[in-house]
C-alpha cells in the first residue's frame, strides 16, 4: 500500500528526516514511537503533503502512485488521512459545511454526484455517535472552542466520515482521558477493514493495547533505528528509548 | 441633494443598489423610528452621506462594496437625540485595481447613545482599501457607548489595506473600544482543509466567506442576507478566476 524509500526532508532549511525507509501493507497497523523532536510529526506532514516541509531526497509510492507528485487534496482523495497532533481551529467555517465540502470534493474526484443533503446529515449523525461527539459541535467553527479531547474526537469523527484507506494518527491519544480513549480507539477499530492501514504515533501502552499493531518502529534523529513487533512497544514503554538510541549509533 | 425622512415611530427596511456617479444624500430619522438599510455598491461612485438620528431612533446600515473602480464614501452620522443607536457594517471585496476609500464619522451629541462600526475588507490583486473611522463624543454626551472593529484580509502580496480607527472624547462617562487588524489567509487552516480533500480555491473561498460573515449576519432579514451572501460569493469566485498574483497559486 505505502512504500517510503530513503526519505529526506527539511523544514525551514533544517534537515529533519535523514533516510526513512518503511513499507506498510494492506490491512496493517504500524506504530511509530520515538523521542520528542525525532521527526514523527514531520514524517506525517510529509506524507500528506504539507508545503511547509520540503522533501530533499527519496520517494513515496502509494498504491503504485508517486505520492510526492500529488497535491495534498488529491492525496486525500486517494485515501490518505491525518489526525493532526494539533488540530487547527477554523472560526466561521462550521464542521458541517467543512465536511460537506470535503466529502463532495472526494466524490467528485471519484466521479460521483454530491451526497443528497438528507443522506449527508444522516451520515454525520451516525459517525458522531460512533465517537461520542455532541451535536452542538456541528454548527460551530471547526475545532473552535473545542477542548483538547474534543478536538481529538473530532479528528476521528472526520476520519469516520471520509473513510480513508490509510490513516495517520499523530498522538491522537494524548489529551484524551481513559474513557474517551476507549471510545475513540473502538471507533477506529470498527472502521478497519482488510484494505485499510494505519500509521499510529503514540507514547502510551494503552494505545498499543487497543491498536494491536503488526509492527512497531522507533524513529530517532530522522531515521528508523529499530523495528519489531508489539513487544518492542511494551519494552519501550517500560525502559524508555535510551537503550535503543544508544546502541544504534 | 436627496433627502429622506423616516417619520416618528416608523419602521422601514430598504435594499438599495448604488449606481455610479456622485450622490449627496441626507437621511433623517425622527424620534423612535427605525431604518434597516442594506446597500450594494456595485458601481464606483463619490458619495456623501449625512445621517441625523433623533431620540430613541435606530439605524442599521450594511454596505457591500463590490465595484471595480475607485470610490469614495464620506459619511457623517449625528446621534442627536438621547438613546439613539447606529450600527454600521461594511464589507469590501476588492480585486483588480479597485480602490475603495471610506471615511466615517459618528458623532455622539446626546446622552446614552450607542454606536457600532464593523468593517471588513478582503483585498486581492492590486486592490486598495482605506478605512478611516472616527468616533466623536461631544461634551455632555455622557453614557455613550461605542465600538469600532476594522479587519482586513490581504489575499495577494500586492494588495494594500489601511484602517484607522480614531476616538475623540470630550465627556468622562463613556465606554469606547476600538481595534484594527490586518492579516492574510491562515496557511495552517488552508492546509488542514486541503488535507481533508477540499481543493485550495474552495478552501480560500470558505475562509474568505467566514471572514466577512459577521458583517452579513447584521442583516436581520433572511432573504436579503442570502442575497448578499450570494453576491459576495460570486465576487470571490470572480476574484479567483482572474487572480494571477495570488500568493496561494489557486487554479480556479
Ligand atoms: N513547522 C515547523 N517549523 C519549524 N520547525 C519545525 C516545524 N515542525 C517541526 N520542526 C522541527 O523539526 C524537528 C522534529 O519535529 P517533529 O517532527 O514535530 O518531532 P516529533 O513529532 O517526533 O516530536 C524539531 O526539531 C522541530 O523543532
Ligand atoms: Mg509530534
Amino acid at each position: 500500500m505505502l512504500e517510503i524509500k530513503n526519505l529526506h526532508a527539511a523544514v525551514e532549511g533544517k534537515a529533519i528526516l535523514r533516510g526513512v525507509n518503511l513499507r506498510i501493507g494492506d490491512g496493517e497497523v504500524h506504530v511509530l514511537m520515538g523521542p520528542n523532536g525525532s521527526g514523527k510529526s514531520t514524517l506525517s506532514h510529509v506524507l500528506v503533503g504539507n508545503p511547509r516541509y520540503e522533501v530533499t531526497e527519496g520517494s513515496i509510492t502509494f498504491n503504485g502512485k508517486d505520492l510526492l507528485a500529488l497535491p495534498p487534496e488529491d492525496r486525500a482523495h486517494e485515501g490518505l488521512f491525518m489526525s493532526f497532533q494539533t488540530p487547527v481551529e477554523i472560526p466561521g467555517v462550521s464542521m458541517t459545511n467543512f465536511l460537506r465540502a470535503a466529502l463532495n470534493a472526494k466524490r467528485k474526484y471519484q466521479g460521483l454526484e454530491p451526497l443528497p443533503a438528507q443522506e449527508f446529515l444522516r451520515l454525520l449523525r451516525e459517525k458522531r455517535q460512533l465517537v461520542g461527539l455532541d451535536a452542538r459541535f456541528m454548527n460551530r467553527g471547526v475545532n473552535e472552542g473545542f477542548s483538547g479531547g474534543e478536538k481529538k474526537r473530532g479528528e476521528i469523527f472526520q476520519m469516520a466520515v471520509l473513510e480513508p484507506t490509510f490513516s495517520i494518527l499523530d498522538e491522537t491519544d494524548s489529551g484524551l482521558d481513559v474513557d474517551a480513549l476507549r471510545t475513540v480507539a473502538e471507533g477506529f477499530q470498527s472502521l478497519r477493514t482488510a484494505k485499510t492501514s494505519a500509521l499510529v504515533i503514540t507514547h502510551y501502552q494503552r494505545m498499543l493495547d487497543y491498536m494491536r499493531p503488526d509492527f512497531v518502529h522507533v524513529l530517532s534523529e530522522g531515521r528508523i533505528v529499530r523495528s519489531g513487533d508489539l513487544q518492542l512497544g511494551y519494552d519501550i514503554e517500560e525502559k524508555g528509548f535510551e537503550w535503543i538510541v544508544g546502541q544504534s549509533e | 441633494m436627496d433627502r429622506y425622512e423616516i417619520p416618528s415611530h416608523g419602521q422601514l427596511t430598504r435594499f438599495v443598489q448604488l449606481q455610479g456617479g456622485s450622490d449627496d444624500i441626507a437621511l433623517s430619522l425622527q424620534p423612535y423610528s427605525q431604518l434597516n438599510l442594506y446597500c450594494v455598491e456595485a458601481e464606483a461612485g463619490q458619495r456623501q452621506v449625512q445621517v441625523d438620528l433623533a431620540e430613541g431612533s435606530r439605524l442599521c446600515l450594511v454596505l457591500l462594496t463590490l465595484h471595480e473602480g475607485r470610490s469614495r464614501l464620506r459619511m457623517h452620522v449625528s446621534l442627536r437625540g438621547c438613546g439613539a443607536e447606529v450600527s454600521l457594517g461594511g464589507a469590501v471585496v476588492g480585486c483588480g485595481e479597485m480602490v475603495a476609500e471610506q471615511d466615517l464619522t459618528v458623532e455622539h451629541c446626546a446622552e446614552g447613545c450607542r454606536s457600532e462600526m464593523l468593517f471588513k475588507q478582503v483585498l486581492g490583486d492590486r486592490s486598495r482599501g482605506y478605512l478611516s473611522g472616527r468616533v466623536l463624543v461631544d461634551e455632555g454626551a455622557q453614557q455613550s457607548e461605542s465600538e469600532q472593529t476594522f479587519a482586513s484580509l490581504l489575499t495577494s502580496g500586492e494588495a494594500r489595506a489601511q484602517a484607522l480607527p480614531q476616538l475623540e472624547i470630550y465627556a468622562d462617562d463613556v465606554k469606547c473600544n476600538h481595534g484594527a487588524t490586518v492579516g492574510k489567509l491562515d496557511d495552517d487552516a488552508l492546509f488542514y482543509m486541503r488535507q481533508r480533500g477540499i481543493p485550495e480555491p474552495e478552501a480560500c473561498l470558505l475562509l474568505q466567506h467566514a471572514f466577512v460573515e459577521d458583517v452579513l449576519l447584521r442583516i436581520q432579514d433572511e432573504g436579503h442576507r442570502a442575497h448578499f451572501a450570494a453576491l459576495v460569493e460570486q465576487r470571490f469566485r470572480g476574484q479567483q478566476s482572474r487572480c494571477s498574483v495570488c500568493q496561494h497559486s489557486c487554479k480556479a
